[in-house]
């Protein structure tokens, strides 16, 4: 056996210094009574009933001499080599993905977590390693390779619920990487298998082991909440899903600011969503609120936000020899007061509008302003074409791109498309044989969009995608005039800042002011759920721009704990000896010592 | 010792008579029954006449049925001699109230009440010896010399009760009751000098009188415990433990005194000093048989 911390032994001063104290006579009290007669005989009594008198007399000094010399053992910390299968590297993927915020457990299943992990931390040999993942939409490596048992557990405090889902492909990336130069890695996942689905099973040359955190899936939440506004009337949409077992009612709350606008009762069965739809709210506020009345394991998702769209609607003029489903599609969102002019009548100075839609054609000088073109003619000075492509029969779509959210492209085919040689930045939407057919990207300062093809040449204007897809566009060219544009989906958030703008101020949920002046950052932190205010201040006028964040979505509110059967383990754990430290037990025995000792002496022995 | 009673408490007194475990006799005519047979209403016996009988008292009746002269025999009533033993050692003037102080106002009350019965009363003070004697005195006129009497003794020195009542002796005149009033806190014993008493024909009755503190103890801790008689200290850390064993020796040895009277046929009781004295007399001691309706 040896000490993790001998110095502690030198405390062993105070075991001579009982002993001086039981030495030292007490100071008794005189007291005249009648008479000694009885007293004697009792004292008589007790010591010839009892041969162990004399031991029993230093019966509390035994016990307080042992109490501190357990006390005194446990201080020094002494450990035992045991030899045990266990891996000397343990890597530990802490998921803190928003669904770990789940009560559960309690307190939450991150904070289980949490302290399973520091009881790992305390269990490590003196040898041990451990490297400790924080997993959330990016995996962040938190602690490499550590020894120390301090950093670890102040880094595991450290970590807080993220608002996003964990990757978990994405840290097990890191492990696999880890293990190609270390072979004594063993893998622990804390998680309660909410996470991005893998495209493909995964294998580790490591073992694995999964602790899944949580037990109920009970939980109600507002996977969306929308509001358009329609001449100064606001029409506003709410999903909620019941993700628990169990039949639910609750009720649906409406808000604009402090006011209640309406209450709906809802009753959902196991795993049904419903859409609730109020039409003709009055416009009282900038941002409407809904909340669930019922109390579940996540209340994070019980409440949600979304900002109402001005009524102001944006200038567009649309560039074009003749395309009535563009402009169909256009007006449909209402937001934009659509112009139409033909190339030949488009001036080059005309810069009134907020908004501008090139089909087939491109002036020399591109508007300030954002921007959809459509079929870029070949030889044009800004999108670059070579040569096109021909009896497009199928269009590949990326389906995680928010903008082809709800757009089912199967069936969308095209005679002919023009091969884009894209600006650099730009980022491909739809293809056909790796060849982008529309493509969204920031060209000299501006929001575009360019789709490589002929909507006459296509079926594509009548799919029901098409309008959603047009409307996706809008919300991402005219982020604060759309109805998701201001919808903050990660922890941070960005915007295109107005022109000339001086100062920022961001008004956080809690009413928290921030203030920035240029160079303004690319991305703005938006940890806490709710609504943010961004006042855009320039010399001649201020431009509030609002956004929200909400928690609830399909992913994280269902929070039935899964086990995650894609990770294949490789390897087996290489014995190991680690030093298994005592002092637990040590004070555990020292407390009962201290226990027997007070019960010794409240009996008089 | 007058003020401590009231008019009351004397007229309940004097409702009340001693109660003998034998009937012993006496000197003079009294309210007491003897064991001689004399000249009363309270018929007794029959004997044969033998010349020299006081012709009065033959049953004629009976020697109609029987042609036998029979003499009828009645109860002859005579006096009772109180002899009360008070122990006034140091030990009994300790305690809150002091046992001495009870165990004066007690004998202060026999001795009324023997009084009053036209019963003779003795007094004896008890420490190491036997201090002070107060031959027999008869009457109420003598009762202020009795409480008075009562009054002045002393308290003080050791206990020896063995010594203290084989002193009586040389006191002694023929039989009576014996009212020994004490702690029995006697490291030298008791049992010779009560059965000393009975060789005198002494009806015995013992009052065993502790204070609250001796029947219950409140101490605690680490103490010194002197004794006030003689002066001895004893070292003691007392603990609810030793509280126990204290209270189960003070039973043990209370059932030791009780049971060495019962089987030698002497009253006893044990008394509380705290207790009032109207409970002790007109309460406890009546229930206990020592007293008894007139």
């Amino acid at each position: 056996m040896q000490f993790f911390n001998p110095l502690a032994l030198g405390f062993a001063f105070i075991i001579p210094l009982i002993i001086l104290l039981y030495l030292l006579k007490p100071r008794r009290q005189e007291l005249v009574i009648s008479s000694t007669y009885l007293w004697e005989q009792v004292l008589k009594d007790i010591e010839a009933s009892n041969p162990w008198q004399r031991l029993k007399k230093n019966l509390l000094l035994l016990l307080q001499l042992l109490a501190a010399v357990l006390l005194l053992a446990a201080m020094a910390r002494p450990y035992l080599p045991v030899a045990e299968n266990g891996a000397r590297h343990l890597v530990v993927v802490l998921d803190c993905s928003a669904s770990m915020a789940a009560s559960d457990v309690y307190p939450s299943r991150l904070e289980a977590a949490r302290q399973k992990a520091a009881a790992i931390a305390d269990q490590l040999g003196a040898h041990d390693r451990m490297t400790l993942i924080a997993m959330a939409e990016k995996p962040a490596v938190l602690v490499s390779a550590s020894r120390d048992r301090k950093e670890i557990k102040q880094m595991l405090d450290e970590i807080t619920v993220a608002s996003g889902s964990a990757d978990l492909q994405a840290a097990t990336a890191i492990v696999s990487a880890m293990t190609k130069t270390d072979d004594s890695i063993s893998l622990l996942v804390l998680s309660d298998g909410g996470v991005m689905p893998a495209n493909d099973k995964i294998k580790l040359a490591c073992p694995v082991k999964i602790e899944l955190i949580g037990k109920s899936a009970d939980n109600v939440g507002i996977t969306t909440l929308a509001a358009r506004n329609h001449n100064s009337r606001v029409l506003t949409l709410a999903r909620v899903k019941n993700f628990g077992p169990e039949p639910i009612k609750t009720e649906v709350e409406l808000r604009s600011g402090e006011a209640l606008l309406d209450v709906k009762q809802l009753a959902l069965k196991p795993g049904e969503m419903q859409d609730l739809i109020w039409e003709d709210l009055p416009l009282t506020a900038d941002i409407i609120e809904a909340r669930l009345s019922r109390k579940d394991i996540y209340s994070q998702d019980n409440k949600a936000w979304t900002p109402v769209p001005a009524a102001v609607e944006k200038r567009a003029l649309l560039v074009t020899a003749g395309n009535v489903f563009v402009e169909k599609a256009l007006t449909l969102s209402g937001a934009l007061e659509l112009y139409k002019t033909a190339p030949a009548n488009y001036l080059d100075y005309n810069q009134d509008y907020d908004f501008y839609i090139f089909d087939g054609w491109l002036p020399e000088q591109l508007p300030h302003t954002p921007m959809l073109v459509l079929n870029p003619p070949s030889g044009n000075a800004h999108i670059p074409v070579q040569g096109s492509s021909r009896d497009i029969a199928s269009v590949n779509g990326r389906p995680d791109e928010p903008l082809l959210k709800y757009v089912d492209v199967n069936g969308w085919q095209m005679a002919s498309a023009r091969n884009l040689l894209l600006p650099a930045g730009f980022k491909t939407l739809l293809d056909y044989q790796d060849e982008p057919l529309l493509a969204t990207g920031e060209y000299q300062g501006r929001r575009m969009a360019v789709w490589g093809c002929d909507l006459h040449q296509s079926n594509i204007p009548l799919q029901t995608g098409f309008p959603i897809l047009i409307n996706n566009l809008l919300s991402w060219m005219l982020p604060d005039q759309q109805d998701h544009a201001a919808v903050i989906g990660s922890d941070t958030y960005s915007f295109t800042v107005m022109p000339g703008s001086e100062e920022i101020v961001m008004q956080e949920p809690d009413g928290k002011e921030r203030s920035y002046k240029p160079p303004f950052p690319a991305m703005f932190p938006t940890r806490q759920p709710g609504p943010y205010r961004f006042t855009q201040i320039a010399a001649d006028r201020e431009q509030t721009v609002w956004a929200v964040k909400n928690s609830g979505n399909l992913q994280e509110s269902d929070l039935k704990p899964r086990s995650i059967a894609w990770i294949q383990a490789g390897g087996q754990a290489a014995e190991n000896i680690s030093n298994r430290e005592i002092w637990p037990y040590l004070a555990a025995l020292c407390l009962l010592v201290l226990l027997v000792e007070w019960e010794v002496y409240r009996r008089g022995y | 010792m007058d003020d401590l009673f009231d008019q009351q408490f004397l007229a309940s007194l004097e409702r009340l008579a001693l109660q003998g475990r034998k009937i012993i006799a006496g000197k003079h005519s009294g309210e007491r029954r003897s064991p001689n047979k004399g000249s009363s209403v309270e018929f007794a016996d029959f004997r044969n006449y033998t010349s020299g009988d006081d012709f009065r008292h033959i049953d004629w009746n009976a020697y109609a049925r029987s042609e036998r002269l029979f003499l009828k025999l009645f109860m002859e009533e005579q006096d009772l001699l109180l002899t009360i033993f008070l122990d006034l050692s140091q030990s009994m003037d300790w305690g809150q109230p002091a046992k001495a102080r009870t165990a004066r106002q007690i004998a202060a009350a026999f001795a009324y009440l023997a009084l009053s019965s036209f019963d003779r009363v003795a007094l004896a003070a008890c420490s190491d010896h036997l201090s002070a004697f107060l031959p027999p005195l008869r009457g109420k006129g003598s009762l202020h010399r009795v409480w008075d009497f009562i009054d002045r003794l002393p308290a003080g020195g050791a206990t020896d009760l063995n010594r203290s009542l084989k002193e009586f002796g040389r006191y002694a005149s023929g039989g009576g009751m014996a009212l020994v009033i004490s702690d029995f806190m006697s490291p030298p014993g008791f049992q010779e000098g009560l059965k000393y008493l009975q060789y005198l024909k002494q009806d015995v009755i013992v009052l065993q009188l502790l204070a609250p503190d001796e029947l219950e103890p409140t101490l605690n801790g680490d103490l010194r415990l002197v004794d006030c008689e003689s002066g001895e200290t004893r070292e003691v850390t007392l603990t609810p433990m030793v509280i126990k064993a204290y209270k189960r020796k003070l039973q043990q040895y209370t059932d030791t005194i009780r049971n060495f009277c019962h089987q030698r046929n002497m009253g006893y009781w044990q008394l509380s000093a705290a207790e009032p004295l109207e409970d002790i007399i007109l309460k406890s001691l009546p229930a206990a048989g020592i007293l008894g309706r007139r």
